[in-house]
């Protein structure tokens, strides 16, 4: 099954690499929406105290709503979804490799963000490398987790560009809040630990019961 | 509508994150109390709140037995219809 | 329909009608008086909205499961129910707030979690609605994650320092106010049976309609 999942991030991978167009219009939307907030959050020239960390995952969950209506579409152009699902490989594999894809593409687009929101918002976001990137990664995972499911799902809907947010978000605010949560904690002048091991413990429980929860039903809701 | 979506999404996040979080620990009641045991207090003028409320409540769940009603009659007059065309259909 | 239907409608229909006597009846909250009252009709809402949840959950479960019909409409009907009741927790509510907190709403993790609980329920008719042949199973993928979201909304009082009353209030009250409450879950818990059965009903209905016409498309 491993072989399976590897194979399937290596054929998007692939195709990724020979055009760049998911990447590069994952990042440029991104950071736009960074600069939008920028503009818009700012007062006598400086940005609105603590809003960095809700800046940036906003950012996150904005840009991966996008990534992951444009990787389904595409395969839902070349009608490749059929054919993965013919591929006598278990499905869970399937969704554990677009997975992978979506959550790679997601951090390459946070390695850009991170530093960027720090600079713009003067949050202090770089001071404890090791926590934010734990509280980013399960973060992002949690939030992937449940996007991979309900985009495969909705290949074959009929409004599938609206649906995705209206179905995504709602499912998705605990992972915001407790994402946020701990950014902020992690950006404080005075660190507390337990704070952020709270949340971050937090986030862990949604990954778990998110991709649990997405493995069982993603076999039954892709199969006519 | 995508833009549209976005921008309700957008705003919803956005107020969710930036309303003042009470930062003092507040005061969590642990049972109800009736006023007869306690010393005699002054009528409170919430009499406009309760009555909304339980208005609210009762136009609601009236609104929603007359909308399923409807719908009811409806599929049952077109259910109706259609077994009459079959009958008509069937002897002619 | 069957026949015990209508006397039972009449009977909850009844319960209604009595039930502002027996909340009036009630004696006063000690800190928050009159507006207090709102509990009555407020508290056994929200257990309406937890169980029609939990409800949709389970039947969208054994909709995956088994692909029988029966369950997918008993999902949807739950969901209905789920979206209506939450409704009228997520008003009467901040009514209550605005007396007794002094602000109509605060972003504590009970009242978070029911706001997105009843987005979801209310996304899940949505996407029945317009997302085309084929969303009866994924809206009951989505029903799955709602559920998940029920047992945090019921303890997160519990664990997060909150204004809104903890789960102890409800085993603590004495008998004045606990009559009237338990009348008042009762009225409601009927309620949404009725209203459940009934829109099953109408499901049923709509599904031998559509039966009726594809058959007809078929001779024809």
């Amino acid at each position: 099954m491993l072989r399976a999942i590897l194979l399937i991030v290596r054929k998007d991978l692939t195709v990724e690499v020979r055009s760049r167009e998911l990447a590069y219009t994952t990042l440029f939307f991104a950071v736009s929406c960074v600069l939008v907030f920028a503009f818009s959050l700012v007062q006598e020239g400086r940005a609105a105290e603590g809003v960095g960390a809700g800046v940036l995952w906003m950012a996150i969950m904005f840009a991966g709503n996008l990534a992951l209506g444009r990787t389904f579409e595409r395969e839902r152009q070349s009608e490749t979804l059929r054919a993965l699902m013919l591929v006598p490989a278990p499905r869970p594999a399937v969704y554990l490799g677009k997975l992978t894809g979506i959550v790679l593409l997601l951090l390459l687009t946070e390695a850009v963000l991170v530093p960027l929101v720090a600079l713009l918002f003067e949050a202090g976001l770089l001071s404890h490398p090791f926590w934010l990137t734990s509280v980013v990664v399960t973060g992002t995972l949690g939030f992937a987790a449940v996007g991979t499911l309900f985009a495969a799902m909705l290949v074959r809907a009929r409004s599938r560009d609206v649906l995705l947010p209206v179905l995504l978000y709602p499912i998705t605010v605990p992972v915001l809040i407790a994402g946020v949560r701990a950014t902020v904690a992690i950006a404080q002048p005075e660190f507390e630990v337990e704070v952020v091991r709270f949340w971050l413990m937090l986030l862990v429980a949604f990954d778990v019961v998110f991709i649990t929860l997405a493995l069982w039903t993603f076999e039954p809701v892709m199969t006519d | 509508m995508r833009i549209l979506i976005r921008t309700i999404a957008l705003v919803f996040v956005l107020t969710m994150q930036l309303s003042p979080l009470a930062a003092q620990q507040p005061r969590q009641q642990e049972e109800f109390t009736p006023i007869d045991q306690l010393p005699p207090q002054e009528q409170l003028p919430a009499a406009p709140l309760l009555v909304g409320a339980y208005a609210f409540v009762l136009l609601m769940l009236f609104g929603y037995v007359v909308m399923v009603s409807r719908r009811l009659s409806t599929i049952r007059s077109e259910v109706d219809r259609l077994d009459a065309d079959v009958k008509r259909i069937g002897k002619g | 329909m069957p026949k015990w239907f209508q006397s039972t409608t009449l009977l909850c229909g009844a319960l209604f009608a009595i039930s502002p006597f027996v909340i009036a009846n009630a004696p006063y909250e000690s800190t928050m008086g009159l507006v207090q009252k709102v509990f009555y009709y407020h508290m056994p809402s929200a257990w309406v909205f937890l169980t029609a949840s939990v409800i949709c959950g389970i039947a969208s479960a054994r909709f995956l499961a088994t692909g029988n019909p029966r369950h997918d409409r008993t999902a949807l009907a739950a969901a209905e129910m789920a979206v209506l009741f939450g409704l009228l927790t997520l008003v009467t509510g901040p009514l209550w707030a605005r007396k007794a907190w002094g602000t109509w709403w605060i972003w504590d993790a009970r009242i978070t979690s029911s706001l997105v609980g009843w987005m979801i329920a209310w996304a899940y008719l949505i996407l029945r609605k317009y997302g085309g042949p084929g969303s009866e199973k994924l809206s009951a993928g989505l029903a799955l994650f709602g559920m998940a979201n029920v047992p945090f909304i019921y303890v997160s009082v519990n664990y997060w320092r909150t204004i809104h009353p903890a789960t102890t209030v409800v085993p603590k009250l004495p008998f004045s106010m606990g009559f009237p409450l338990l009348f008042c879950l009762t009225c409601f818990f009927l309620l949404m049976f009725l209203l459940m059965k009934l829109r099953v009903h109408v499901a049923e209905q709509q599904a031998r309609l559509d039966a009726i016409y594809l058959s007809l498309d078929e001779q024809a």
